[in-house]
């Protein structure tokens, strides 16, 4: 047990927690987080669904308000404006959700060991 | 016809059953469906079944597709959503997977490349979500609508805008994952058929020039079996996403 190269108990149980720490880390930050959207046609049928989405959705429930009050034309007019607003204002937002997911700070605090504790 | 693009969509009956008049057929769209919900279970039967205090290999594999899961919906959701979704976003995350990578393999058939199946699994994302967010905010639920710190008359243009992109989103959501499957996997198939239409039209040449769609094919299938996974992962984020907001509408 004179060997230099085998430390003792202590010494070699910072060194592995030392090691699993860095693992970690590294397994964290190489996570599918970095890895979401990267493909192009993903991202793009994304964007197109997030904007055609709105306008349909904008159009139809204008045409709705139209057949509950017979407003004929205005309301589907209406909807279809405020479908494109809302169809912008989806994109702005999926973009924003996914250059905040690629650019991950790989220093940043990861989640905390225990999902349980602040219950 | 082989080399038909659309033909691996089409929904042939393998046992004919007509229940008061409607065709309720046992079809090939039932069987993988079937398969969908059978192989999860069974992984996870087996994976579950020593639950030994150094897992095997079974069991490890089962312990990190439950730990995905738990970390996505931990992350968006906080312990709240774990307590209360967890069941559904795993079963939903692994549904999807499964069918999507079930459906890769030749001869077999999609289901998610069927919007009605997407559609169903949106649509039951959003009623959970409107359920939940009534039952745990009452009318605070409402807020969703009207975000807090903006000028009064701005809510005039504000509070349509997120209805609208608030009944959009189970439509977004089906869709994605809907045509990212179907067009991915006409584009393997559009390609996979250059290779005998070339082969019958230019003999040896066309042989020699055959390598290059069948390339094409090869590249298409390492990237449709990435989108297989990301697309099932995307899906279960969003729905994530979603029952946050059920959680805490009155917080905006």
């Amino acid at each position: 047990m004179a060997d230099p190269n085998v430390p003792d108990g202590a010494k070699a149980l910072d060194a592995l927690a030392k090691r699993v720490a860095i693992l970690r880390q590294e397994a964290d930050t190489s996570g599918p987080q970095g890895g979401v959207d990267r493909n192009g046609m993903s991202l793009g049928l994304r964007l197109a669904s997030e904007f055609a989405s709105a306008i349909l959705v904008g159009a139809l429930l204008g045409y709705g308000v139209d057949v509950l009050v017979t407003s004929e034309p205005w309301g589907l007019l209406f909807g279809l404006a405020l479908g494109f607003v809302t169809g912008t204002v989806n994109l702005i937002r999926a973009s924003r959700q996914m250059s905040a997911a690629q650019n991950v700070d790989p220093r940043a605090p990861g989640p905390a060991d225990n999902p349980d504790k602040d219950v | 016809m082989a080399s038909d693009p659309m033909h691996q969509f089409h929904i042939a009956p393998i046992v004919p059953i007509e229940l008061g008049g409607y065709d309720v057929s046992f079809t090939n769209a039932s069987l993988f469906l079937v398969l969908g919900a059978a192989l999860p279970a069974a992984f996870m039967l087996a994976s579950s079944a020593k639950a030994a205090l150094v897992p095997g290999r079974m069991q490890t594999l089962g312990e990190t597709a439950y730990g995905f899961v738990h970390n996505m919906l931990y992350s968006s959701a906080g312990s709240e959503g774990v307590k209360k979704f967890f069941p559904l976003v795993l079963s939903l995350f692994l549904f999807i997977f499964t069918v999507n990578m079930v459906g890769l393999f030749a001869y077999n058939f999609t289901p998610t490349s069927q919007i009605v199946v997407t559609a169903m699994m949106a649509l039951l994302v959003f009623f959970t979500v409107i359920i939940v967010g009534f039952a745990k905010n009452g009318l605070g639920f409402l807020k969703l609508f009207a975000p807090s710190g903006i000028p009064l008359p701005l809510y005039l243009i504000v509070t349509p805008i997120e209805i609208i992109s608030f009944f959009s989103r189970p439509l977004s959501h089906a869709v994605r994952l809907w045509a990212n499957i179907l067009a991915g996997h006409i584009l393997v198939k559009v390609f996979a058929g250059f290779v005998p239409q070339l082969v019958e039209a230019g003999g040896a040449l066309g042989a020699v020039g055959a390598i290059l769609p069948f390339a094409m094919t090869v590249a298409l299938y390492a990237l449709e079996t990435l989108v297989a996974f990301l697309q099932a992962y995307v899906f279960t984020m969003l729905t994530c996403i979603y029952l946050n907001d059920a959680l805490h509408a009155a917080d905006h």
